[in-house]
């Protein structure tokens, strides 16, 4: 009889299949590549190898997390803040997005970045906005000086 | 010896001793806030040495290696939260100390552990690697190949979990490092049509991604975390010769383990201290008292996890194996400026090669005084909001993301890294066996081909040269060793 109540790691789950997904494209993309020339290997047997590895070991996860005996994990004792860190994950892309379209220059854009991040993560606290504004233009401009000016390294 | 007097005497000049300096202080700090780890700071730094005499580059970086193995026994003693894996071990004496309201001595100890354990293992690396690394430089591609493929089957060591996923861990950095130009026939393979990829995912975007990213990922989901804290009073932070008396065998016992565990290639610091902790238990007149704050366990843990940094520079500067993900990093930092990790490496760089050695001994010494004088004040750097850090090591990340190539495209690489690898730490796959794939497999790969070249198209070299046969059992015991060394210590710590 099925368990309906029975539990699954969804992420063993998750990983597995994106591992045999991308195995499987390896494999695929390897049959166009170019014979063996100098020696009997060539550029495609290594991708191919690696994959077929991956999808074996990719099978076993899935194997395991269906008829294994699954425990989830204890709940925590403080609540975990996955929409924070999507939040501040769409920050960080709006921010290099910012630096790819050339929006603002690299201290502006850090500035206003490193501003909003630590607003985020002390949930806007009013105390807290102005340790957020000055680390925001400490980094910023700081930043810039130190890398161009002292380290000479080219910045986004 | 004269190259190695020579480093001595370059690191007491003012800007290698400044390089050291830091990276020890920068190390200590690190390894102590929990959330950051030496592997972190390594990463980050990475790019800022792109400019730097490369000796210098490794000096900086070999002290930073030091001070956060050793800054993890603070955070381990006073917040029951190891700064670095390799303190694990520690908890189980250092809180239990410090709770009683001795963690003055608690931390004494662990600090003189640490210093021991390094001073003992940097005579092995002295002493082995300059006669190790003259036999490894009459090795063939054959030999270079099966002597990677030791390191790769690291993968299985240094997976914690499971071990398929770990293995599998490793095969997707494998993949991701096949991905660009392929170095033995320069044709382009799986760019699926991007051109962005034609040059491969760079090193810096990748390794910060992984490592550094996913982690700031995942200390935001845990921000609300409460951390517990102890009274603390840093009495007694000095060892009576009577302790000396008491604890000698021990730290000698768990230095030779520590540094033994450490050249084995990929187990590192922290198995170092679990095998060096159930050894000092198994022989313990009093073993009911581990786990309760005694001393031995302090000494036990410390000494061997700080013996395991200068016991997996053996093989890291003698073979180019890494023994561990910091020493993938250290090796990375080696490719980056256009050093061959490996046996010629002592013969064309003595300069860099023996440049690590004396920073291992310098850094160790630096590092027992300033823990010894900072440890009060670095126990409250610790309780440090880790959301003032965050923002900042975001940055940092794009700025060294971008530095290796000067692409945009980089940024993105490595946030796409950073969330896979968090979700990876989610499923419970660790992210050090992807590193040591990523780095060994292009390796491995060339040095196979240009073996079927040199060898007419025959794989049998592998297994008639003594030396490559040798490395493929080393290979295959160390891909088979999980299976029995985790049972045993599980049911020994047990």
């Amino acid at each position: 009889m099925t368990d309906f109540n029975k539990k699954y790691p969804v992420g063993d789950l998750v990983f597995a299949t994106f591992m045999i997904a991308l195995g499987i494209a390896f494999i695929f993309r390897s049959f166009s590549l170019p014979p063996p020339a100098l020696e009997p290997v060539g550029p495609a047997a290594f991708p191919q190898w690696v994959a077929t590895i991956q999808i074996i070991l990719a099978l076993i996860i899935i194997l395991r997390a269906i008829f294994g005996n699954y425990q989830p994990p204890k709940p925590t004792e403080y609540r975990k803040r996955y929409d924070l860190a999507i939040a501040c994950v769409l920050l960080i892309s709006a921010y290099f997005g910012v630096l790819q379209l050339e929006l603002l220059s690299f201290q502006w854009a850090t500035a206003g970045f490193i501003f909003l991040l630590t607003a985020f993560l002390f949930d806007w606290k009013l105390n807290k906005i102005p340790v957020a504004i000055c680390l925001a233009l400490l980094l910023g401009l700081g930043l810039k000086f130190t890398f161009t000016e002292i380290l000479y390294l080219d910045l986004p | 010896m004269e190259h190695l007097v020579a480093s001595f005497g370059n690191l007491f000049t003012p800007l290698p001793f400044m390089f050291l300096l830091t990276g020890v202080i920068v190390g200590v700090v690190v390894g102590a806030i929990p959330g950051l780890s030496g592997g972190m700071v390594i990463a980050l730094t990475l790019p800022l040495t792109f400019l730097m005499d490369s000796t210098n580059a490794l000096i900086l970086l070999v002290s930073m290696y030091v001070g956060s193995t050793s800054g993890g026994l603070i955070s381990a003693t006073l917040m029951r939260m190891p700064g670095t894996p390799a303190a694990m071990m520690t908890i189980l004496d250092g809180f239990p100390m410090a709770k009683a309201g001795k963690p003055g001595r608690a931390l004494g100890f662990g600090i003189f552990a640490s210093f021991i354990g390094g001073l003992v293992s940097w005579i092995f690396l002295a002493t082995l690697s300059p006669p190790l690394a003259e036999i490894a430089v009459r090795f063939g591609p054959y030999e270079i190949f099966s002597m990677t493929l030791v390191a790769l089957m690291l993968i299985s060591a240094v997976s914690t979990g499971s071990m398929v996923k770990g293995l599998l861990s490793g095969m997707l950095g494998i993949a991701v490092s096949l991905v660009g130009v392929d170095q033995a026939s320069g044709s382009l393979r799986l760019t699926f049509g991007f051109t962005d990829l034609e040059a491969g995912f760079r090193l810096l975007p990748v390794i910060l991604g992984m490592l550094v990213m996913s982690q700031v990922i995942t200390d935001i989901v845990n921000i609300a975390q409460p951390i517990e804290r102890i009274q603390t009073s840093f009495r007694s932070m000095f060892m009576s010769l009577n302790d000396l008396k008491k604890l000698w065998f021990n730290l000698l016992r768990s230095s030779l383990i520590g540094t033994w565990i450490g050249v084995l290639p990929g187990i590192g610091g922290t198995t170092a201290a679990i095998a060096s902790y159930t050894t000092a238990k198994n022989f313990s007149k009093t073993p009911e008292k581990f786990g309760t704050g005694t001393e031995d366990g302090i000494v036990a843990a410390e000494t061997a996890n700080n013996a395991a940094v200068n016991g997996a520079l053996v093989p890291l500067i003698t073979l180019g194996i890494p023994g561990s993900v910091i020493d993938v990093l250290l090796l990375g930092a080696l490719i980056i400026h256009n050093l061959t990790p490996g046996p010629l490496l002592f013969q064309q760089s003595p300069e860099i090669v023996y440049g690590i050695i004396a920073a291992a001994l310098i850094a160790n010494i630096v590092m027992f005084i300033f823990m010894l004088g900072a440890t009060p004040i670095i126990s409250k750097l610790m309780y440090v909001n880790r959301a003032y850090l965050m923002p900042a090591i975001i940055v940092f990340c794009v700025i060294g993301a971008f530095s290796q190539g000067n692409r945009l495209f980089d940024i993105w690489v490595m946030l796409g890294f950073g969330i896979v690898g968090y979700l990876m730490q989610t499923a419970k796959v660790s992210t050090g066996p992807f590193v040591i794939g990523y780095i060994l497999a292009p390796i491995a790969e060339v040095q196979l081909r240009s073996g079927l070249m040199l060898y007419d198209e025959s794989f049998l070299p592998l297994i008639t040269r003594p030396v490559s046969l040798a490395f493929i059992i080393i290979a295959v015991l160390t891909m088979l060793w999980p299976f029995f060394g985790k049972s045993k210590n599980r049911s020994n710590i047990e």
